[in-house]
């Protein structure tokens, strides 16, 4: 009797544990662990963790695990990785990287997930879905936009007996000169100017050009490129801004500035050392948590044709090698849904979404330059490499600003460089 | 009969043994892993490097076949410009320039750390330690200090400058064209000088004494000692450190990258950070693995005439 209750009981534990087992690998089998990799500084992320941790909490079989990395490396770290069948499940673009990606086949083509399963008010709501078409499939699923606005502290301009934000950049040259006291240790306007091929030259010299009416490229006819500017436009945009260094306006220290989320910019508009400076939203509210002083948006200065600034902003896409495409969509539909952007601090790429954003009267600059905004597609679909152009206006902007070159050496090897790349590329 | 019985005696039984001793190959199987890991992780990469030098790749075609082009990277390479520059920037400033004041650096140090006052008082093992600092700490971190240092505004070399009265104003040293350099190569120098002080004082360590003190009964001053028998015998490990030195600098990307990114302008641009601009800014492989090429054989070349110079003096070829 004493064997059978023996025999009993271990044939019983040996049927829990087994079905405890089985359970256990099915549910794990069921569990869906998928990676979403971001490349925003840390320090503006808290909302869009809290979007993963709420997502989480509430899938428990699609769990998701939150990677950053640096800006500037994303990109070829992707190259790295897809081809050799790693990456993550689903990766944070900007929006110029799409193409690039779509056309490696690194990305799944998302017009199969999308027809199945639309997202938000349906892709038709989505802003930019230009930049992330490639041959009439969407690639990347736009998820946030944004421009950039001047940033300024109101008291010092107040002080300096400036009653409204300088509206041409002519304009912002004389408010800069009054609001300079190099005594204090205060500079009218200040920019990122560093060379380094990611640094934000780039965009501040591509506002001045196209509100001047001018271009680095333009397509004449479908297909065909051509240089949309001067040697004569490229020194002038390098005169001006090398004024600001010149005539003392802005610190030497930001010829080595290649961010615009750089502690110089966002803690020196808050300690008053810069009464102007440009800025994308999530950093002008990470300016806004370090200043002990008010500060305020204004529009980008007009130049002789327009007022102009760039319509920026994210895609997501999806791993061409994911094992989840499924999960992962569902986690994209989630992300670009009304419920992430209750607490991710970006504005979201959708019209319906942006039309019911309250947007706080210090981002007024961005309300004002958001419809006047444009996206970069004027380059992405040329033939050179927006990495490439962004590197070069960046080198020769900032040899002119270290006294390396003058403004019409440095114009010139911008011309130069943009003919023989047309050259290259036409030949194939 | 007897020859028969010795040679019986110590032939091995096992035919695998007796054709391996035959063949002498127990050599080349006790290598043998160390050649496969040196194939997996060296050579490979390295073959397909040359071979991507050869080819138009663009980064988001890695582990495709590129086009086959023969040599036209390498002639777009050596004929532009700025390779002239960057090969100018890697060789002067960035490494005969570093190399030279850590030798000279280096030397004085260790000969200082080798004063038998250390010995006597028992702070060898400390100032060891203190020195090796700088080596310790990852060169990400060492240039971030040194930027922060340095910085213009609120650094503390510009705060101690104006504070005595040596400047009016902070002066932004990596972006002035007449400092920038100078600031390059204080954080290569600051950071890699451990290296060339420890290899040096080893060597003044395993100097016999008896050398010294009968070159000082022979009555030799203490400069004479120090200039005709202990530089003497510091040759070899000098022959080494500068070869070292020399290839580690020549080929390092991190200090220029992280504290100018080869700006401003293009002022600190050397090779490595165009290779890098090249294939991850330009996504042209081919282009960068081409400029890794070329890299390679100036390394090469120079390792090649080095050691033939050193080994023909040491020698006593003439």
């Amino acid at each position: 009797m004493k064997l059978f209750r023996a025999w009993h009981g271990l044939a019983l534990a040996s049927t829990v544990i087994t079905t405890l087992a089985l359970a256990g690998a099915a549910s794990a089998q069921d569990k869906v662990q998928l990676t979403f990799r971001q490349f925003d500084p840390p320090t503006e992320i808290g909302g869009l963790v809290t979007a993963v941790d709420a997502w989480n909490a509430s899938h428990p079989n699609i769990q998701v695990k939150l990677e950053t990395m640096g800006g500037g490396d994303t990109l070829a770290q992707l190259a790295r990785e897809v081809p050799a069948g790693a990456g993550p499940d689903v990766q944070q673009m900007a929006f110029v990287w799409t193409r690039d990606l779509a056309r490696s086949k690194l990305v799944l083509d998302l017009d199969p997930l999308i027809a199945a399963d639309p997202p938000g008010a349906g892709i038709g709501d989505f802003l930019a879905t230009d930049l992330a078409t490639l041959d009439g499939k969407i690639y990347g699923l736009p998820w946030s936009a944004d421009t950039f606005s001047m940033a300024y502290r109101p008291d010092l301009l107040a002080a300096a007996g400036i009653k409204s934000f300088p509206d041409s950049w002519d304009d912002l040259a004389t408010a800069s000169k009054a609001l300079t006291d190099t005594a204090k240790g205060q500079y009218g306007f200040c920019f990122p100017a560093g060379s380094a091929p990611d640094g934000g030259m780039w965009i501040l010299a591509n506002y001045y050009l196209w509100s001047n009416g001018k271009t680095l490229l333009e397509e004449t006819s479908p297909g065909v490129w051509k240089l949309g500017v001067t040697a004569a436009d490229i020194a002038g945009a390098m005169t001006y801004f090398n004024a600001y260094f010149a005539n003392g306006l802005t610190p030497d220290s930001l010829i080595t500035v290649n961010s615009w989320g750089d502690p110089e910019l966002v803690g020196g508009l808050g300690r008053g050392d810069c009464a102007i400076t440009f800025f994308p939203p999530q950093t002008f509210r990470a300016a806004q948590g370090q200043s002990e002083q008010p500060l305020l948006t204004a529009p980008i200065p007009k130049g002789s044709v327009k007022r102009i600034s760039h319509l920026g902003g994210r895609a997501l896409g999806i791993n061409a090698n994911t094992k989840h495409p499924k999960e992962a969509w569902e986690f994209v539909r989630y992300l670009v849904g009304p419920e992430t952007f209750k607490t991710y601090n970006q504005y979201p790429a959708q019209k319906s979404l942006l039309a019911s954003l309250n947007f706080p009267a210090a981002e007024q600059g961005y309300v004002d330059m958001l419809p006047l905004a444009q996206t970069f597609e004027r380059y992405i679909s040329s033939p050179l490499q927006v990495s490439t152009m962004t590197a070069l206006i960046n080198r020769e902007f900032g040899a002119v600003y270290s006294g390396q070159r003058s403004p019409d050496e440095a114009a010139a090897n911008v011309i130069k460089e943009l003919e023989d790349g047309l050259k290259a590329a036409a030949k194939g | 009969m007897t020859t028969t019985l010795a040679t019986a005696r110590t032939a091995p039984r096992d035919p695998l043994a007796r054709y391996w001793s035959r063949n002498r190959l127990e050599p080349y199987a006790l290598v043998l892993p160390a050649m496969a890991i040196l194939a997996i992780f060296f050579a490979g990469p390295a073959l397909y490097n040359i071979a991507l030098s050869f080819q138009q790749l663009s980064l988001f075609d890695l582990g495709r076949e590129g086009k086959w082009v023969g040599f036209d990277n390498f002639v777009e390479v050596l004929t532009d410009p700025a390779t002239g520059h960057a090969l100018f920037n890697t060789a002067l400033p960035l490494t005969i320039v570093t190399v030279a004041v850590r030798l000279a650096l280096g030397l004085g140090l260790a000969l200082l750390l080798n004063a038998s006052v250390f010995r006597r008082w028992k702070l060898g093992w400390l100032v060891r330690s203190l020195v090796l600092i700088p080596w310790v700490t990852p060169p990400v971190v060492a240039v971030a200090a040194w930027k922060w240092l340095l910085d213009a505004r609120y650094g503390v070399v510009n705060q101690l400058l104006v504070g005595l009265g040596i400047i009016q104003q902070g002066i932004p040293f990596l972006a002035k064209t007449n400092t920038v350099w100078g600031a390059v190569e204080t954080m290569l120098i600051w950071r890699e000088l451990p290296f060339v002080v420890i290899t040096f004082l080893a060597a003044l360590q395993s100097i016999p004494s008896d050398l010294r003190e009968a070159a000082r009964m022979d009555g030799a001053s203490e400069l004479q000692i120090q200039t005709r028998v202990v530089l003497p015998l510091l040759r070899p490990v000098t022959a080494v450190i500068v070869m070292l030195t020399t290839i580690w600098t020549f080929n390092n990307f991190v200090y220029v990258w992280l504290a100018t990114r080869g700006g401003p302008g293009d002022y600190t641009q050397v090779l490595a950070t165009q290779m890098y601009t090249a294939s991850f800014v330009d996504y042209r492989m081919g282009s960068g693995a081409a400029i890794g090429v070329v890299m390679s054989v100036i390394m090469f070349a120079f390792a090649l005439i080095y050691f033939l110079v050193v080994f023909r003096e040491r020698d006593g070829v003439r």
